[in-house]
Formats: C-alpha cells, structure tokens, sequence
C-alpha cells in the first residue's frame, strides 16, 4: 500500500510530463509540415534563417 | 496553368494582402503550387532570405505555401523578383483562416487530454479488476475519480456544447444522448467512489469521450484536406484591382470593396477581378479556368468577361456587373466546396435521423431504467443498464456511415480532377449501366489544328462564317473564329442578329441573303450529293447563300487525350458504351472505329438523343457524357450526367460531375470511385445497424457494462471509419495497374 502513495504520483507525473510535451509540441506548430520536416534534415544549413541573417 | 505564365503576384496586391504583423513588420502567405521537393524548399528559403525586406521566411511542403515577414521600410518588390526568378508562380491566399486551424488544434488537444486520461485510468482500473485490496481500490478508486472528472470536463466540452446549444433551441442532436450518458456515467461513478463500490466505471467515461474525439478529429482533418482544394480555386480571383475613379485617377481597391458599376482596368498578365463588361480596349483572355479551352478567347467592347480569366493580350477596361461574393468565379468555389465537404446536406440528413433517433434513445434507456427497477428494486443496477442503453444505442456510427465515404470519394474525384456538383449522384454515378458519349467536343476535340483552310475559302466567305460564328459556343464556331485569326478582318465582321438553331446550324440574314452555317442537309437546298460526300473522318460545315452552297469547311475529328483507353477501361467494368452524334455516318463511323464503340448512332437530332437516352434507362441507369447545348436534354433524361469543363456554361449546369482535366479517363475514375463509394457506404450501414441490432438485446439483458458498451461504441465508429478509408487505399492500387493504359493509348497512336 505504501508502495503506491508514491508509485502511482510518479507514473501519472510521466504521464503529465508526455502530456504536457505533446501539447507544447502543437503549440510551436511542429505539426504543420511533416513533408518538409523529412528533407529539412538533409539541409546542411543547420542556423535558422533569421540568425544567419543577423550575423552578416 | 499558373506555371505557364509564372506568375507573381503585383506589388500592390502583395501589399493589401500582407497583415501587420509586428512594429514595421508584415507578414504574408504566399501559395506556391510548385514547390515539390527539399531542394524547392531550400531554394526558396535561401534566395528569399537574402532580400533585404525578408525579416523570417519559412516554406511549407505540406501546403505548399510560404510565410515571409518583412520590413516595412523596404518595397516588397525586391521579395517578387526573388519568386519569379526562382521560375516559381505564386498566388495570394485569400485569406488565412486561423479559426479554422484553432478549431482543429483544440479538437487535437482534446484529444490528447482525454488519451492521456483514458489510459491512467485503465491502468488504475486493469489494476483494480486483477483483485487490489479493499484499501489501495479505494486509493485507485479516488486517483481515477481525480484524473477522469477534470479530463472529461475539459475533453467533453466538445460535446456539452454542441448539445447544449441544440437543447437550448429545443431541438435535439446527436451530442445530447451522448452528454447525457457521459455526465450520468460521471455522476454514478462519483456517488460510487463516496459509497465504497466494488466496481467504479470512470474508465468507461473517458474511453468514451476518446474515442468519440478520434471520431470527431478524423472528420474535421478530412474536410479541411478536402476544402483546401477549393481553396486553390478562389486563389485565382486577384485581390485587388485598379479602378478608374471619377476624376480619371487609378485607385487600387480590394476585389472584394468592388461594386456593380464600378471602372476597372486589367493589364496585361492580369487576371480578371470580378465578373464585368468590357467597355473599352480589345485583348485576349485566357479562359482555361473557366471552360478549361485553353485557346484565348477573343473580347471586345460589349463582351462578358469572368473573373479569374487570364489577360494575355492588350489592356482593356471593364464595367464590373457582380460583386466579387457573386462573381462566377465564387460560385464556382462555392459549388466546389459545396460538393466537396457536402456538410449542408448531411448535417441535415443527420439531423434529421437524430430527430427522430434521439427521443427513442431516451425513451429506450428510460423503459430500460424503469423495467429494471421493477423487477428488481435495485436502483443502481437499474441506472447502470439505462446508462448502457443510452451509449449503445448512440447512432454515431451510423452518422458517419454515410458522409464519411463521401467526404472520401468527393476528395479522390478532385485528386483526378472531377468536380462532384452533389452528394446523391455519387450514388447513381455508383449503379450506371450504360455510358452514352456525345461525339464532337466529347470523345473527340476541336482546336485549331482541325480545321484546314486552303485557297477554295476565300476571305469574303471566312467573313460570312466568322459573322455567325462569333456569338456561338459550337465548338466549330470556336474554332472558325481562332483559325488564322486576322485582327483587322474579325474587327469588321457583319453586325447581324444570328438565330442558332440546334442540331443544324447558324443562320441570318445579311445584305437581304439568307446566310447558313452548318448541316448539309439543313443549309443548302435539295443537295443529293451528301453521301458520297466526306466518307472520311472529317466533319464538315457548310456555308450557303439562299441554299447555294458557298464553300465547306472540313473538320478533322482529334480523338479527346484518353478516350481510347477510357472505352476499353468502360467495357472491361462490363459497362455498354454507346455514342450519339448529331454529325454525319462518315465521320461518326472512324471515330466508333478508332474507340472500338460497336453501338455508334449518328445523325441524331437533339430530341431523338432525349427518347434514346429514355429507352436505354428503361432497362439500365445511364451516363451521359456530353458537352453542348444539343446534349443537354439528354444529360436531363439520363439518370446522371457528366461534362468536360470546356464545355457551355448550359452543360456544365446541367451536369452532376464536371471533369476539369482534359483527359477522357476521367469517366472511368469518376465510375470506379462511386462504384467503391457506393458498396462501402452499403457495407457501413450494414456494420452500423448491425452492430446496434445485436449489442441492444444484450444491453437490455443486463449484461453490458458500461465500459463494453463504451468500447464496443467506439469500436463501431472506428470500423466504419477504417472501412471508409478503404476507399482511398483500394482506389489508389487499382489505378497504380492502370498506369500501362497510357502507355497502350502511345502505342496505339
């Protein structure tokens, strides 16, 4: 019984935690191109645009 | 069509379609059609990057479309050329629609809620079921309560909702029974976890709430694919124009500011604004998105012109008649968007089956809950079985039997370029026996290479036939007007009111001369010479004075691109492929020959089509394939009918399916996808209403719980779902076989 009062908090908190990343990851439009996503990693370029763009 | 012109759009379109974004910052969506691979995504965020305007600029494959941020300091014009050297076309969203992705997103995250709760919570209670004892099933019993309440209050909203709204007008949907059970469950669930239970069905409410969201999600996903398409289509109609204003000054004003009346001008390369009248200037327009002829049409002073259509020649001004929500154009989206989600109509028949649907679920449950408590006196056992009753009996499966295969197939039929005018003819289309095809502008095309002009036509009878010919949409017509198009010599054609007469010909009266163009038999006076006149492929058109024949005009007969393969796909689905023709034996004959038609009737007029078409739908529904004016009487008597966008406005009118592309396999896909669609929605009520048959006696029995009543709900909705989907896989791997048909049709040729 002792064993749960802390088992059960720690799987549901694992739980929230995935929750909680999934939604983030919907939030910042990770979703939005999911063809685009598969060659971007081909793309040697790894700095966004934007700081390329600052530093010159 | 866009990538012909490579086309971008102007600085001033660019900059009323852009939206502050930030301080000095507009942000843009910019649809790039083309954009196919990684390296299109690179090239374009590189070389758009480097402009000094761009602030951010991230490409899209998915949607094929590009968000750019830039400085307000700096003309846009720069970012333009950028596109257009890149040889990329681009097109203005209308509007980005950011409820509409809000909506999908919080569906998404409803989702997420309810998974994440459903399966603590099954955990817990797989935990519970496998024997716990006395104290950690209270513990367990407590945590699930803790997790499940607060995720169906969030998840279910969805639902309440919907419900709630229906109610509060006194009407009731699908949502009602559905709230109904998941707050009862809720409220069960709760009264048990305080009074010590043995059993607690929390699992069963959340799993409910999921997998009804699966539902929900899926749907939602599937009619933003499918308005997407329409979407493209709207991108055609420019944003803004330049109006002459009173004073003489251009303004440039948003299409849709544009009023009936108002002085536009449309440059070279620009595309109508709004459905107008030419009133100054003369050009070329480029009607493809129209009528899909992709020879531009000529247009003077006085002339209707659409909104969409391609300037490709001079400058010219136009009055504007329709404001751009009733322009042709947005019609044409909306009868596409219409088709494609068909929401309207199965909302309604939805709606309408829950009406009836609703308060015999009710009333199940409640005769459920009062028998039992008859009979037994046990009031919790009572509740548990209405609440069993009340989910099982939930008609969501057989609400998605039905739209679900038709938001799928109206999808497929764009993917091949067929535009489904309504829902109920997929059904017909599905059970056609019979495939009747008009000839001319049919099975074959007409363009200019068909008509062969040598020394016998002299300019003064080009001038007679191009006079009747100018106001006529006969595909001979057309072509008589674009064939050697000699601007001075059309500029000065007759003015004379020209009587069409269908099936025969044009006709009027020019310097006291009865003028025709047309049938032999009808224009020139007492002509016995017609059969052993064109035993060729060639059809022809006369031209007489008072009977006397002038000259004739031979048109060759192009087979349409696919036509070939499209009979042999027709007859291998064991389908009779008939064609009609007004045209002479002659030409029909080559033509049936080329096809392989065995049943080809030619020289009909356009009432002998009608009672043909009434006799061959005595004994099987028919298709009919037809283009014109002559055809659509029996595009009215068929049970369904089908037109190739190029052809007149009466016809696409008159047709349940428009094929946009000018390939004839379109009728074979159009036929093999209803044919899925309509043996998957037979075999989706049969799984729905089967379902319900045999789980309902076995609820009433007492011996569903809630949670198997929950998933076997759910299961149902998933299978009919799935079962939908099939639709699109199967049609995808039988058409990947037909891939050799082209090859055969080049072979052939």
């Amino acid at each position: 019984m002792n064993d749960f009062l802390f088992l059960v908090p720690i799987s549901i908190a694992m739980g929230i935690v995935g929750l909680i990343v999934f939604l983030w990851t919907l939030r910042s439009d990770q979703y939005e191109d999911l063809d685009g996503a598969a060659y971007r990693i081909l793309d040697d370029e790894d700095a966004p645009i934007k700081e390329r763009k600052s530093s010159k | 069509m866009a990538t012909d012109h490579a086309t971008v759009p102007s600085v001033d379109e660019f900059i009323l379609a852009s939206s502050t974004v930030g301080e000095n910052l507009y942000g843009i969506v910019l649809c790039i059609p083309d954009m196919k691979c990684g390296s299109c995504i690179g090239r374009i965020e590189r070389n758009l990057g480097a402009v000094e305007a761009v602030q951010q600029v991230r490409a899209n494959l998915t949607r094929k479309q590009v968000s750019i941020q830039w400085m307000a300091e700096y003309s846009p014009q720069a970012i333009l050329n950028s596109i257009a050297g890149l040889g990329f076309a681009a097109t203005l969203l209308d509007t980005p629609k950011p409820e509409k992705d809000a909506g999908i997103k919080s569906n998404i995250r409803a989702l997420a809620v309810s998974g994440f709760a459903a399966s603590n919570v099954m955990l817990l209670s797989v935990a519970v079921w496998s024997g716990a004892d006395e104290s950690t099933r209270q513990l367990f019993h407590w945590v699930s309560a803790a997790i499940a309440i607060p995720a169906v209050a969030y998840s279910g909203q969805l639902f309440f909702r919907s419900a709630w709204s229906a109610v509060r007008v006194g009407r009731t949907n699908m949502d009602v029974p559905v709230s109904i059970g998941i707050v009862l469950a809720v409220l069960l669930g709760l009264y048990d976890t305080i009074n010590h239970a043995e059993r607690v069905y929390f699992e069963a409410v959340i799993m409910l709430v999921f997998v009804l969201l699966i539902g929900r999600t899926l749907d939602n996903l599937m009619r933003a694919r499918a308005s997407n398409a329409a979407d493209g289509l709207r991108a055609m109609e420019p944003s803004g124009a330049y109006v002459v204003t009173e004073s003489g000054k251009l303004e440039y004003r948003a299409t849709v500011q544009l009023s009936i009346g108002d002085k536009v001008r449309v440059k070279t390369g620009e595309r109508v604004p709004v459905d107008g009248i030419v009133y100054s200037g003369q050009s070329y327009v480029d009607t493809s998105i129209v009528d899909g002829e992709s020879t531009p049409k000529k247009c003077k002073p006085g002339q209707q012109v659409y909104g969409g259509t391609l300037n490709v020649s001079t400058e010219f001004f136009v009055r504007v008649t329709a404001s751009a929500d009733k322009s042709f154009l947005a019609q044409m989206h909306n009868l596409v968007q219409f088709a494609h989600s068909s929401k309207s109509v199965y909302t309604q028949i939805s709606d309408k089956v829950s009406r009836w649907y609703a308060p015999v679920v009710h009333a199940a449950a409640l005769v459920a809950f009062v028998l039992w408590m008859y009979l037994t006196g046990d009031v919790h056992k009572a509740i548990t079985v209405a609440i069993s009753v009340l989910i099982i009996t939930c008609p969501c499966a057989l609400a998605l039997a039905v739209p679900m295969v038709h938001v799928i197939a109206g999808s497929q039929l764009l993917r091949h370029g067929i535009i489904m005018k309504n829902g109920s003819a997929l059904e017909k289309l599905g059970s056609v026996g019979t495939v009747v095809f008009d000839k001319t502008g049919t099975l074959t095309v007409v363009d200019t290479q068909s008509l062969s002009l040598d020394t016998t036509h002299s300019e003064q009878h080009l001038k007679l036939a191009r006079s009747l010919s100018q106001s006529s949409e006969h595909p001979f017509a057309k072509v008589l007007m674009t064939t050697s198009g000699n601007d001075a010599m059309q500029s000065d054609l007759f003015k004379c009111k020209v009587r069409d007469v269908p099936a025969c010909g044009l006709e009027a009266i020019i310097d006291g001369e009865t003028i025709r163009l047309g049938r032999r038999s009808w224009a020139a006076d007492n002509d016995s010479t017609e059969a052993n006149l064109s035993p060729g492929n060639e059809s022809e058109s006369v031209l007489t004075s008072n009977g006397r024949i002038l000259t004739t005009f031979k048109f060759s007969n192009p087979i349409r691109k696919g036509a070939v393969a499209a009979v042999a796909r027709l007859k291998s689905k064991a389908l009779n492929v008939i064609m009609i023709s007004g045209d002479q034996l002659g030409p029909v004959a080559e033509v049936a020959r080329q096809l392989q038609i065995s049943d080809a009737r030619s020289g009909a007029l356009p009432e002998h089509k009608v009672s043909m078409v009434q006799d061959l739908s005595n004994t099987m529904p028919v298709l009919m394939v037809g283009d014109g004016i002559n055809d659509t009487g029996a595009m009215a008597a068929a049970h369904v009918a089908m037109a190739p966008g190029t052809a007149a406005s009466v016809g696409r009118n008159m047709a349940d399916f428009i094929f946009i592309k000018q390939d004839m396999n379109a009728v074979p896909d159009a036929i093999g996808i209803a044919q899925k669609a309509k043996s998957l929605v037979k075999q989706n009520i049969v799984l729905a209403i089967g379902y319900n048959m045999l789980v309902l006696p076995l609820a009433y029995a007492g011996l569903v719980t809630p949670l198997i009543a929950a998933v076997a709900m759910s299961l149902s909705s998933i299978i009919v779902v799935a079962n939908s989907m099939r639709l699109s896989q199967q049609y995808r791997l039988w058409y990947k076989q037909d891939d050799l048909v082209p090859a055969m049709e080049a072979a052939e040729l």
